[in-house]
């Protein structure tokens, strides 16, 4: 929002500006634990990452387009879709939406200067950027793993896949499981402790109320990820055997713990969605949320409810009815909170009055994939449906048009609502709305076609297919499709990047009603110079309230100008508890993920010594992390 | 009851169902995951009266917390909100209006689980021991 | 050390030890250095959770357990260690008393009294476990390579608690109790709540056969 302030107010934002801004240049990048920098390396960290899973899943389409293709030989295409899984889900949109949108959006949103530990956040950025590489390291040497995304054994252990394919895979997912629980760790005691004074919990934002979901299911699912790749590795490198039937092992072990993280990962994926939604509809139909309490306890039900549903993803394993039917009752009912959240939206739209620019027209594709998706689901829900099209390309239909159409869509909405308020530029709108149909009508031709060719019988994770099962026309529309999706993506990233250098400099031309808006575009490294008042969920909708910010930055009131600091408060009711004072530039988290990118190197490397000593490097750094009595 | 319920018995309220719902699932699976898992002739568990046995006990639980929050909830629905919130601080109880607000979020939550826990108990009496799904 | 109004303190500037001690009593909510490692400890006793009934799952499917071969643990050794380890908690939970009411030297002295147990426990486990591997191995059944992981990941965590302890013991008696190395005592007295809560569990699946 554009401010006219007096020379008084200047002088007192001009010292907050001493204080907060970091030095220039690459090294100030390096050294940087200022939560909008960091959110912004984590975007177009992201970003190229999307892209590199984006040319994986064209290189899949163009193999399928016809039959018996011939643009990758099947070694190959096992690498393509498994990294193209792995990509999209661990390196593009759980950091996309917690490192890139998380970090950058929830202090402002909460009316803090920083997130709760400065200096952690950078590091989850540089070990996901570590891990991030690790990863990619392995497709250079063309040995990129290539047992699918969920790796099952036997066909992942040593005597099925001998090289270090899956090692890969078993590092990179411990490697970046740290960067996730590190960023979920801060989410929490950001969200809890540093929320301005009078916002309650009941006034928090609902994108908070989503990402504080989310950090909370991050913390609780990773572990069964980190044990499960832990005794992959055992096996594959010391010759454990807790896979192993011949040896008293279980090869069901594995999918079961892959699972119990796998299925609250999608919640992960999709709830940050939510909370993006939840922000842009308000903006857009000039009304409250409906069903606002509901929206928040929705949003923490089916992070919950998630843990209880993961053998729905192993209906044909073996187990028995009574087993089953556990997870067949538990995958029905958390269809109930997904609906609310459904309700709330449409009702929210529908009653309010609707403009319909180009951050809405996301998230109403987003409606409308997460409807179709979520009655996909409900099919698979049915053990004998789910018995016939498990591994087919109905399951691929749903699961894209649940990820890609419901988490996804928010994630380019939201790209282009806090555009301007991230650059102080504004996009081009009409481009906006093209991008947005080009984009809507790619995914759709994409994806659609694949429930019918699914049930028609043609499996998931094939490199290539005959030409008289009848699935080849649907095939060529599908790979058309994605030619179309890739043409909107590019098209969306060309407005933006075109708009960051060319656009018209000047306020957004609409406002949110949570305080992010409430500062300068861009917003300056202190974030608020007087700490917001807050007495309500909506605070850019209480005009006297930032009408009294003002007149506390006249009087040089709440300024918090003495140190690098920002305000803590309780968790329920956000009373004013101490004056945190945070800490600035530091090169410690870059040289800590520097060693830790060590150990996990020379572990897939086989050379255990050399990895203890980065490992005792590590330990090292984070001594120099704390050799000054700053908070983390 | 007393303006100010006891804390244990609001989160009963809000909590108990859920917990009722996570125990069963627990106990439940490590039943029938030990009886049809494992080889023939490891274990002899009466798997089905357990599953039942823990479905009811789920439910009595359930039906109990539910029936805190409805009592909860018509204790708490006349209440000045503003009055109650300016007495906030360390040590000072929880106003009646955050109560009225988990006894409502506690009926929501526990209406779910209790369907899940009925969902799965219809089935336990009916499937045949260890036939697979 | 308090803000202009005087009404909520600076916590940073509380660098003795009387004044962090002040600030923690001040304080109406527990400190983001408490909630992190709260936090923390969440995601290991999770990844316990995960391995303890990784070893259930086994069991559950085994013919028998342990395999033919393999002689049933032995209750004493581990038990009364363990014991030990426990009989520490107490220590613990006088140094961060005694921490928070601004007590440096006498928070020390109970650390590190806890401390000189703790190193004795893991002295005596490593030996413990010697004695195990002369009888089976991790490579040599899914029973062995369960009943290590689940060993050496406890006392992995034992370790990382000793190093813990060194660090802020040092950082404690050579800068003093500050605001945030008195935050920094309570979450390494949790920290060994939560480890020594761990490993009773752990010792009670390892034994579960011989019980």
């Amino acid at each position: 929002m554009a401010t006219t302030v007096s020379p008084r107010a200047k002088q007192y934002t001009d010292e907050l500006d001493r204080l907060w801004t970091e030095r220039p240049g690459v090294l100030g990048w390096l050294t940087t634990t200022d939560h909008k920098r960091i959110g912004i390396m984590y975007f177009f960290t992201t970003l190229a990452f999307f892209g590199a899973g984006g040319v994986e899943a064209l290189l899949i389409r163009s193999q399928l387009i016809g039959p018996n293709g011939h643009v990758l030989s099947p070694q190959a295409y096992d690498e393509v879709f498994t990294m193209h899984g792995i990509t999209m889900i661990f390196l593009f949109v759980i950091p996309m939406t917690t490192g890139a949108f998380g970090n950058y959006l929830i202090p402002l949103m909460i009316g803090a200067r920083d997130m709760a530990f400065p200096r952690l956040n950078a590091l989850s950025f540089w070990i996901f950027l570590g891990s991030g590489l690790f990863m990619y390291a392995a497709l250079l040497q063309g040995h990129a793993p290539n047992a699918g995304w969920f790796d099952y054994v036997p066909l992942a252990s040593k005597q099925f896949d001998p090289g270090n394919n899956i090692d890969y895979y078993g590092y990179g997912l411990i490697f970046n499981g740290i960067s996730s629980t590190i960023a979920s760790i801060n989410f929490i005691v950001t969200i809890f402790k540093l929320r301005a004074p009078g916002m309650s919990l009941n006034r928090m934002p609902l994108f908070c109320f989503a990402f504080l979901a989310v950090a909370f299911a991050l913390l609780f699912a990773l572990p069964s990820l980190s044990v499960a790749a832990l005794f992959l590795e055992l096996d594959r490198q010391l010759g454990f055997h807790f896979y192993d039937a011949a040896f008293g092992g279980a090869p069901l072990l594995w999918q079961n713990l892959f699972w119990i993280f796998g299925h609250p990962e999608v919640y992960i994926i999709i709830l940050p969605a939510f909370g993006i939604a939840t922000s842009i509809i308000p903006a857009f139909v000039h009304r409250r949320m409906v069903f606002f309490p509901l929206v928040a306890l929705a949003e923490i039900l089916v992070a919950f409810l998630g843990f209880g549903v993961w053998v729905h993803h192993m209906f044909t394993v073996g187990f028995s009815t009574l087993t089953t039917v556990y997870f067949a009752a538990a995958s029905l009912i958390i269809v109930i909170p997904s609906a609310i959240q459904l309700f709330a939206w449409i009702a929210t739209i529908v009653t309010g009055t609707p403009d319909f620019q180009t951050p809405l027209l996301f998230i109403i594709g987003f409606i409308v994939y997460f409807i179709i998706g979520g009655l996909s689901g409900i099919t698979v829900a049915a053990i004998p449906f789910d018995q016939q099209v498990h591994d087919s390309y109905y399951i691929i239909a749903h699961f894209h048009f649940v990820i890609f159409g419901a988490a996804v869509f928010p994630i380019l909405g939201g790209m282009y609502f806090w555009f301007p308020k991230v650059t102080g530029r504004v996009y081009h709108e009409l481009t906006g709305k093209v991008s947005f149909w080009l984009t809507f009508a790619g995914t759709f031709i994409t994806f659609f076609p694949m429930h019918i060719v699914g049930i028609l019988g043609m499996p998931r994770r094939n490199y290539t297919y005959p030409p008289d099962m009848g699935w080849t026309l649907l095939n060529f529309i599908e790979s058309i499709g994605s030619y179309l999706l890739a043409a909107g993506l590019i098209l969306i990233v060309a407005n933006l990047a075109i708009s960051y250098f060319r656009g018209p400099r000047t306020d957004p031309p609409f406002e949110g009603d949570t305080l992010e808006w409430a500062t300068s575009s861009p917003p300056p490294p202190y974030n608020f110079a007087v700490i917001p008042t807050v007495r309500s969920p909506y605070p850019m909708w209480d005009k006297e309230d930032r009408e009294r910010d003002n007149q506390r930055l006249e009087r040089g009131e709440g300024l918090l100008n003495l140190e690098h600091a920002t305000p803590a408060t309780t968790v329920q009711d956000a009373q004013l508890d101490e004056i945190l004072s945070m800490p600035s530039h530091s090169p410690w988290p870059p040289l800590t993920a520097l060693a830790l990118t060590g150990v996990f190197a020379m572990l897939v490397m086989q050379h255990y010594w050399i990895a203890f000593g980065f490992l005792v490097v590590g330990g090292l750094t984070l001594l120099g992390w704390h050799q000054n009595e700053e908070q983390a | 009851m007393t303006r100010h319920p006891s804390t244990v018995l609001v989160w009963f309220g809000v909590l108990g169902g859920a917990v009722a719902w996570a125990a069963q699932f627990v106990a439940g699976l490590a039943f029938t995951f030990a009886q049809c898992n494992a080889p023939p002739g490891r274990w002899d568990l009466p798997v089905q009266r357990w599953q039942s046995g823990l479905a009811i006990a789920g439910i009595v639980v359930g039906l109990a917390s539910i029936a805190v929050c409805v009592r909860l909830y018509r204790q708490t629905r006349d209440v000045d909100h503003a009055a109650e919130t300016e007495r906030l601080g360390k040590g000072t109880p929880p106003p009646v209006g955050r109560i009225n607000f988990l006894a409502t979020t506690g009926l929501l939550v526990n209406v779910l689980a209790l369907s899940i826990m009925i969902m799965t108990a219809i089935g336990a009496p009916f499937l045949r021991l260890c036939q697979q799904a | 050390m308090t803000d202009a109004a005087g009404q909520v303190p600076r916590s940073a500037h509380a660098e003795r030890s009387r004044a962090a001690a002040a600030v923690d009593r001040s304080r109406a909510a527990q400190p983001s250095g408490w909630w992190g490692m709260a936090l923390f400890l969440c995601s290991e006793a999770t990844l316990f959770g995960t391995l303890i009934g990784s070893y259930f799952y086994l069991n559950f499917g085994s013919h028998r357990w342990p395999p033919a071969g393999i002689t049933p643990p032995e209750i004493p050794g581990p038990a009364i260690s363990t014991a030990v380890l426990v009989g520490t908690v107490p220590l613990m939970v006088l140094g961060a008393a005694a921490a928070r009411r601004g007590r440096r030297w006498s928070a020390v002295r109970w650390i590190v009294a806890a401390f000189v147990i703790q190193i004795a426990y893991l002295a005596t486990q490593v030996l413990l476990i010697r004695h195990d591997l002369l009888d089976f191995t991790p490579q040599g059944t899914a029973y062995g390579s369960i009943y290590f992981t689940l060993l050496f990941a406890d006392h992995a965590h034992v370790l990382l608690g000793l190093l813990l302890n060194g660090a802020v013991l040092y950082k404690v008696a050579r800068h003093g109790l500050t605001n945030y190395w008195l935050i920094g005592v309570r979450g390494l007295a949790l920290y060994w709540y939560v480890v020594v809560g761990i490993t009773v569990a752990v010792l009670f699946t390892v034994l579960s056969p011989s019980l």
